[in-house]
Order: structure tokens, then C-alpha cells, then sequence
């Protein structure tokens, strides 16, 4: 069990972390979302924890942000942001760190997996995001906006996140000693219970 | 980096101890009072519900022995973003709108409707703010892990983990003006190194990369912490069988009492908007 302590205590540091990642942003005129470090940290939450865990950070973000805490991007807060035109991207947050988690090497702590992880990672954000995006702007009566729009309107940001996913990738592969030591390889992947006499031997040896 | 400066202040997480009939309360309702706050206030549509339960904390405050500059001084860093969203919703001018000009310079006209949509903004956040300050303040951090605890308890009969649940909102809870305070020494120690986080004129690539030497040490510490905390909690048997309760969180009849008003008043300020409209277009 001694792993399923540390896990549920880095899930928790996680969305903290992932809440004060929001502070670090760029913001953008309305509805544009402003760019902010949330997005690197739920990857990074997914590449480390796994994508059940990882599920867990993200969903307690949310849940934080949710009852009113001003956790989200420039001090907002509540359940009116997720139901706003950038909502659709603070819930893709669970859906990349879910993704991100579950293509990722959580062994060996390799780049490439990690970088594919990511990149799968900001992959699902936009595919849960850009239709709400979408769906909000549509709503005015005066105005249409197609799928092909909202995407050309997030273009930019799709590079900035591939940067922060290529990065959260890089963060793995550069702490992967550290990892290995706090984060060992499970016996079988997604039981963490099952796991822990074995786990309990590695962090001896090391 | 103001907002780091906030989180490290907020009244947030403050508790205050004092044997006041507040305190006195159970912890789930507590809960259930502060829902009664933040749901009406996120999501009610009526300016006069916001405005009611936003003075719902501070009528609650004397009763805790808890004095209002306490709960208000919490959201004094957060104003000038608040400042700033109420100046964007005067400065966009809404199609349609019929209402009182109240006073115009130039092109820009401030309508009644914009002001009390903008009123109405503010109040929502003072509302919530002073409702979690509140809670905070009267609620021991060992208590806010039991009372989500006790309000999932249901749940837990079918599997769900109310218990770890409630950990991880209590470690969540006391870690944020942790890890504020710690991106904010990691941010001065590169400062202080030449690393330039201020709005430069340079790409945007080169404003990424000086956020690299940021996420490396804040990275490493959340580990060394997770592991500090999860060793202290193995030392007191954490997870080696199951857990017991030393305090009994049950709470008594004014308890039922005062969760059977927590739950008819935010039934009222939810659907008392709608009901009050039906009986005024019944006429």
C-alpha cells in the first residue's frame, strides 16, 4: 500500500500544482482562452501518475475550481467557467492527462513514449475543447463559426501546447533517475495495490 | 505574479479557533451552508439572490465570532482582476440593450443593465470568497477531510473511496499556498540569476524557455514532498488496514436542524427566481 500513500498525496500536489500553473498566464481577450502552464502540469500529471491518477488531479482541479476557488486562468472561478466558451478546454485538461498517462512508459521513462503521450495528451484536449468552443461562439445568432474557424483560431495555441508537451516529455526523460527512485515500476499496470511488496523491494535497493 | 502573492495571503485555510455555536456545528453541515453560498452565487441568474447570499456569511460571521474585516480582508489582492472584468463588461456594449443610460463619455455609455450585470459580478465573487473564508475559518483542517467524508459517506457503500477522497481535498486544500509560496522562491531565485518572467519584447519561443529552469526545481520539490508526507502518514499507519475515527463528527438535532434549512434555502434562492416570475406573470 505504501505507493498508493505517496500516489494519493502527489495526485493532490498535482492539482495544487496544476492550480497555480493557471497564475502563470497569458491573458487573451475574451472568449479567447489565455495561455497558462495548467495545461503542461495536467500532462505532466498524466506522463508521472498515470492516467487514473492522473484523472484524479485533474478532476480535483476542476472540483476546486468548480466550488468557486479562483484556481482557473486570471483569477476565475466557478462553475460559470466551465460552462463558458473556454470550459470545454479546463474539462479536455482530464481528458489529456488521461491520455497522456495511458500512452505513455511509465518503466523507463523514455522520451519517445513520453513525448507521444503528451502529444496525445494536447491531441485530446482539442478534441473535447474545440466543440464546446465552437458550440459557445455559434450560439450568437449574427455570427456562424465553422469546426474549420475554431481551429484556425486555436492554431496558435496548438504549437504553444505541443511546445509544453514536448517539454513535460523532456522533464521526464531529464528527471528519470529521480522517477525511477520515487515512482517505481508496477508489477502489473494500473493495480497499484497489487503492486506494493514488490515496489517496496526497489525503492530498498535503491 | 500577482496571483501567486494572493494565494500566498488568502484568509483561505485560516481556521480560527473559538467555541462559538458555528464551531460547534458538524462538519458536513458546514458543508451543506456553504453550498447553500457558492451554488446559488455561481449559478443563479438573479442579481437579488446573489445579493442575498452574499449577506448570508457576513450575518453567519458574528454568529462565529468571526469579524467581518477578517473575511473581507482575504479578497482585497484579488480586485484588481475583478476591477478588470468589470471594466471589459462596461467597455463591450451589449446588442439590444434598452436600459437607462446612466452615464456616457464619448462612445462609451454605462447602462443600468451593464452596471448591475457588473454588480452583480462582483457580488458573486465576494460572496464566494467570504463563504469559503468562513468555512475555513470555523472548520479545523481535520474536520474538512471528515465532513467530505461523512457527505460521501452514502457513496461509500458501493464502492466509492469517500475516504481518500476527503485526504486528497484536505492535502490539496493545505498545499496551494504551499506550492505558491514555493513557485514564487524558485521564480525570485531565478530573477535574481538574470531569467527575465516580466512581458519583454522577445518571441515567444525565448519567453518558453525561461520558464524551463522554473519547472524543473518546482517538479523535483513536489516529489521530495509527496514523499516526506507519505512517509509521515506510513508512520502512522497509513493504509495497513482500516481506518477508525477518533472524533465523532454525527452531530446532534440543531445539526439535522440546521441542514434541513441549508438545504430549504438553497432550494428557495435556486428556483425562487422562477416560482416568483410564474406568480407574477400568473397576475
Amino acid at each position: 500500500m505504501k505507493r498508493n500513500g505517496f500516489k494519493l498525496v502527489l495526485t493532490s500536489l498535482f492539482a495544487a500544482m496544476i492550480a497555480m500553473g493557471a497564475l502563470f498566464s497569458l491573458p487573451l481577450p475574451p472568449p479567447l482562452p489565455p495561455v497558462t502552464l495548467a495545461v503542461f502540469f495536467s500532462l505532466l500529471a498524466g506522463l508521472l501518475l498515470g492516467p487514473r491518477w492522473a484523472a484524479a488531479a485533474t478532476g480535483l482541479y476542476l472540483g476546486l475550481g468548480a466550488v468557486g476557488l479562483p484556481v482557473f486562468a486570471n483569477g476565475a472561478g466557478g462553475l460559470g467557467q466551465l460552462a463558458g466558451p473556454t470550459g470545454g478546454f479546463l474539462v479536455g485538461y482530464v481528458a489529456a492527462a488521461v491520455v497522456a498517462g495511458a500512452v505513455s512508459d511509465r518503466r523507463g521513462w523514455g522520451f519517445g513514449r513520453a513525448a507521444a503521450g503528451a502529444l496525445a495528451g494536447v491531441a485530446a484536449l482539442y478534441i473535447v475543447g474545440l466543440p464546446r468552443f465552437r458550440a459557445v461562439l455559434d450560439a450568437s445568432p449574427d455570427r456562424s463559426v465553422t469546426m474549420g474557424t475554431a481551429f484556425l483560431m486555436m492554431a496558435p495555441y496548438l504549437i504553444g501546447d505541443a511546445a509544453k508537451a514536448l517539454a513535460a516529455a523532456g522533464l521526464v526523460r531529464a528527471l528519470r533517475p529521480l522517477l525511477a527512485e520515487y515512482l517505481p515500476a508496477e508489477e502489473r499496470a494500473g493495480r497499484p495495490s497489487d503492486a506494493a511488496p514488490a515496489s517496496g523491494k526497489a525503492r530498498d535497493e535503491a | 505574479m500577482k496571483g501567486l502573492e494572493f494565494w500566498k495571503h488568502v484568509s483561505i485555510g485560516r481556521y480560527v479557533e473559538s467555541d462559538s455555536m458555528v464551531h460547534r456545528m458538524s462538519p458536513s453541515t458546514k458543508y451543506l451552508w456553504l453550498l447553500a453560498v457558492v451554488l446559488p452565487a455561481s449559478v443563479s441568474r438573479s442579481a437579488v439572490v446573489v445579493a442575498a447570499v452574499t449577506l448570508l456569511p457576513l450575518v453567519l460571521a458574528p454568529l462565529a465570532r468571526v469579524r467581518i474585516r477578517f473575511l473581507l480582508r482575504g479578497i482585497l489582492p484579488v480586485l484588481p482582476f475583478v476591477a478588470l472584468a468589470a471594466a471589459i463588461q462596461l467597455l463591450i456594449s451589449w446588442p439590444n440593450d434598452g436600459s437607462l443610460v446612466l452615464a456616457a463619455i464619448g462612445p462609451v455609455s454605462v447602462t443600468a443593465r451593464e452596471a448591475l450585470a457588473v454588480l452583480t459580478m462582483g457580488l458573486r465573487f465576494v460572496a464566494i470568497m467570504t463563504a469559503i473564508g468562513l468555512f475555513t475559518s470555523v472548520t479545523s483542517e481535520g474536520d474538512t477531510a471528515r465532513g467530505v467524508e461523512d457527505l460521501f459517506a452514502p457513496l461509500a457503500a458501493v464502492g466509492f473511496p469517500a475516504r481518500p477522497l476527503a485526504l486528497m481535498i484536505a492535502v490539496a486544500f493545505r498545499f496551494i499556498p504551499i506550492v505558491a509560496g514555493e513557485f514564487e522562491s524558485v521564480v525570485k531565485a531565478q530573477a535574481a540569476r538574470g531569467a527575465d518572467f516580466g512581458a519583454g519584447a522577445r518571441g515567444p519561443i525565448r519567453k518558453a524557455k525561461a520558464y524551463l529552469p522554473l519547472l524543473v526545481p518546482v517538479t523535483i520539490r513536489a516529489l521530495e514532498r509527496a514523499e516526506a508526507l507519505a512517509e509521515a502518514m506510513e508512520a502512522r499507519c497509513y493504509g495497513t488496514g482500516p481506518a477508525t475515527r477518533y472524533v465523532d463528527t454525527a452531530g446532534g438535532a440543531a445539526d439535522v436542524l440546521a441542514r434541513i434549512v441549508a438545504l430549504l434555502w438553497t432550494i428557495a434562492a435556486l428556483a425562487g427566481p422562477a416560482v416568483a416570475a410564474a406568480i407574477g406573470g400568473g397576475r
